[in-house]
């Protein structure tokens, strides 16, 4: 029991350094950065979503500039294509004459890779991604080259409204555990910004953590009990997301084609572990798995005609559902 | 002592606590309501000049019934679970006893699970079941203690009975009741009389259509509508076509058609007084009628071929039960003083009642047209009703619903016309309504 209290104080502290560390750089958006840490830490990956210029490049860097791992950058553009992004084989020509295939890797690569404005990429292109995300490995012709890990992929996109966007596949954004938005900065954030950025001297990190600490992070964060009641009430607000299910609200009904799948109890559960760590708890609560509900199912509920066309935000659907539901002993 | 246990102790303090307080409530809501009912009894009891009927079996009955509703409430137990829960909520711990609990009974051989188990055992030891859920009076005991003060108030108090005088009234209400069936026995005559006069109007219709055979078919034609529409007109002039045809401008067709009725009235001059005053004044008629058969069909021999076809009309509609009454009174008009002495008073007062009994109904079967033309109306709006509701747009837009096949930009566009589309089935439907 020792060595897991000390697994548990072990946690905190590199998660709290790490945090601490990426603050120097990024004003405000303290969830954005536990969402992006917890998405590290569950294996998970994350999609950020924001107007442009609100930092969602500039996290992303700092975030490889405090860990100690490879990092790739991907500028997704409409004539992006699927191999510029896992690579292919190239001829080489040895000095005496002879001629072989050889594996170019792609950007993928990498321990973290930045998928920056991945929605302005084809479909095709975005779905180059598929198997690397879910499978941590890459397909090339007849070879599968595993990724190295942590393999953590950091995408961001504009909202769908604007110019030259192109909507991610259900199955992508799926495999996205958070979808975390970033909101405009407030007048006192502004403020630090404009004084961090303005200045001579531009604030600076040091990288704080390796990939193997991250491992570790991990499994500890794994190894967090749950009780069959949590377990229950986040598979019951999971179902709740799906239209003539019998947990599902008025709204659900009205504005939901498709509800969340499995995948989304899972991002709930490993989100509410971190959290419970990271609260000092060696069980998950009720409350864990609310507070990740919204960046968790946000992306995976699907919207019918008329919840687009009413401009329904997912948002309002999941704060129904966890109004209505009661909780695991009630 | 094992984490276990001091965990399943404070839950089974706690259940019982929380049995307590279910069961104070339980009995105060039970009390409450016994004893409301027994102050409703006696309030009336004191008050009333009469006691209720079946009082006390109906008491007992709530009696009863509120011991049931209690008994299966608290026979309900309170689950360790619950108790876990509620002492999660009352002091803040996140859920951790609920989880615990649940681990004590499945448990895992886990240093997280027993370091999860061992805190919550921690915070039960620290935790004090009567402070976290103390036994509490009851929500509505207030309730039940105003019913029993007011219970005693009215037993033991002197209650004035202000509802003395309420049997008086109603006894004088009661009065009303024997003149509104009269009346109603009354609309019910009428309604027989607006049904005979019905058979009249059919009767008569026909008339003007014939009487273009007759000499000057105007006069007779006023006068059949003057026996409809006005009373004293029929009083002075000769409703139907018997009379059209005594007044008509040939004396002697007249005066062969008066014989012809002093002929009926004088071949039965006893049955007709006799009859005639009974309700079934058809019947007098009617035997009259096939006593003066033959006589009107001599009548008819002896008359032009018009003529003889309105006479037959006439002896036709003899047949009919209430024109037959005034009938009556045409031929002992027509027949001589003596015969107006003798049978002119009874069919004179027999056509006077007639005819304000048939006044009356034509007017109030106009209204009853009316209010079944209103009804008629009514269900027919309420078929367009439905109608408006199937409206094939929204078929439309349910398909547009579930194929999603519009484009991004302009699924606005198509949604609001399909609102205006709506907007004007519903302007339509205000319309037909």
């Amino acid at each position: 029991m020792i060595e897991v209290e000390e697994s548990i104080d072990s946690f905190q502290g590199r998660f709290g350094i790490v945090r601490d560390e990426i603050g120097k750089v990024i004003v405000g958006n303290a969830d954005v950065i536990d969402g992006i840490l917890t998405a590290l830490l569950a294996g998970g990956h994350a999609l950020l979503e924001g107007i442009p210029g609100l930092g969602k490049t500039k996290l992303v860097h700092t975030l490889a500039d405090v860990l100690h791992l490879d990092f790739h950058r991907i500028q997704f553009t409409p004539d992006l294509m699927p191999a510029d992004i896992v690579g292919t084989n190239v001829v080489h020509e040895t000095p005496e004459g002879a001629r072989h295939l050889d594996f170019q890797p792609g950007p993928i690569f990498a321990n973290i890779v930045l998928a920056d404005e991945i929605n302005r990429a084809t479909p095709k292109t975005q779905s180059a991604l598929l198997e690397a995300m879910q499978e941590n490995s890459v397909s090339v012709g007849r070879e599968t080259y595993q990724l190295e890990q942590p393999f953590f992929v950091l995408a961001t996109q504009n909202p769908l409204e604007m110019e030259g966007t192109y909507p991610l596949p259900e199955a992508q954004l799926d495999r996205f555990l958070f979808k975390l938005k970033l909101d405009f900065p407030s007048v006192d954030d502004l403020h630090s910004i404009m004084d961090r950025t303005t200045q001579s001297d531009e604030p600076t990190v040091e990288r704080v953590l390796g990939g193997k600490e991250i491992v570790e992070m991990r499994k500890t964060a794994r190894s967090v009990p749950i009780s069959k009641p949590v377990q229950d009430y986040a598979i019951r607000l999971t179902l709740a997301t799906h239209p003539g299910s019998e947990n599902a609200v008025p709204e659900t009904e009205r504005y939901v084609r498709y509800g969340a799948g499995p995948r989304a109890i899972q991002a709930l559960v490993l989100a509410g572990k971190i959290r419970a760590l990271l609260h000092d708890r060696v069980h998950v609560a009720a409350e864990d798995i609310r507070a990740t509900l919204m960046p968790a199912l946000r992306h995976r509920v699907l919207l019918n005609f008329e919840g687009e066309a009413d401009r329904i935000d997912t948002d309002t659907i999941l704060a129904a559902i966890l109004e209505s539901l009661p909780g695991p002993g009630e | 002592m094992p984490d276990s246990t001091s965990i399943v102790r404070l839950l089974r303090d706690l259940a019982r606590r929380a049995r307590t307080n279910r069961l104070l409530q339980e009995l105060a809501d039970s009390v409450g309501v016994v004893l409301a009912a027994w102050l409703l009894m006696a309030l009336w009891n004191a008050t009333m000049p009469r006691q209720v009927v079946l009082g006390w079996p109906l008491f007992a009955l709530v009696t009863v019934a509120a011991a049931v509703w209690t008994a299966m409430r608290c026979a309900r137990p309170v689950s360790l679970r619950q108790a876990a829960y509620c002492a999660d909520e009352a002091a803040d711990l996140t859920d951790e006893l609920t989880s615990a609990y649940w681990f004590v009974g499945h448990p895992q051989e886990d240093d997280w699970v027993g370091l999860h188990v061992e805190r919550a055992a921690e915070t039960a030891r620290g935790l004090d079941g009567g402070k976290l859920l103390p036994v509490r009076r009851p929500q509505r005991l207030g309730v039940a203690a105003g019913c029993f003060a007011g219970l005693m108030a009215v037993t033991l108090l002197p209650v004035p009975r202000v509802f003395e005088n309420v049997a008086d009234r109603l006894s004088d209400i009661a009065l009303f009741e024997e003149p509104v069936d009269e009346s109603m026995e009354a609309l019910a005559a009428l309604q027989e009389a607006t049904d005979a006069a019905s058979r009249a109007d059919e009767a008569t219709t026909p008339v003007p259509d014939e009487q273009l055979l007759m000499p000057q078919p105007g006069d007779q034609g006023e006068t059949a509508e003057g026996a409809l529409e006005d009373e004293g007109a029929l009083e002075e002039q000769e409703p139907g076509p018997e009379g059209a045809f005594t007044e008509g401008d040939e004396p002697g067709e007249e005066g062969e058609a008066g014989e012809e009725g002093e002929q009926t009235q004088v071949e039965n001059p006893e049955d007709l007084p006799a009859d005639t005053e009974g309700e079934q004044a058809p019947d007098p008629n009617a035997s009259q009628q096939e006593g003066q058969g033959e006589s009107t069909e001599e009548s008819g021999t002896t008359l032009p071929g018009g003529d003889e076809v309105f006479l037959q009309q006439g002896t036709d509609e003899a047949d009919q039960a209430q024109l037959g009454e005034e009938e009556v009174g045409h031929a002992t008009r027509e027949g001589g003083e003596e015969q107006d002495l003798l049978q002119g008073e009874l069919g004179t007062l027999e056509v006077e009642l007639q005819r304000e009994i048939l006044a009356m109904p034509q007017e109030e079967g106009e209204e009853e047209a009316e209010e079944q033309e209103e009804l008629v109306i009514k269900a027919e709006a309420s078929r367009l009703e439905f109608q408006t509701i199937d409206s094939p747009s929204e078929f439309a837009e349910q398909d547009l619903l579930q194929t999603e096949t519009v484009p991004w930009n302009y699924r606005d566009v198509v949604r609001s016309y399909f609102k205006t589309l709506r907007e004007r089935d519903n302007q339509k439907e205000d319309e037909g309504r």
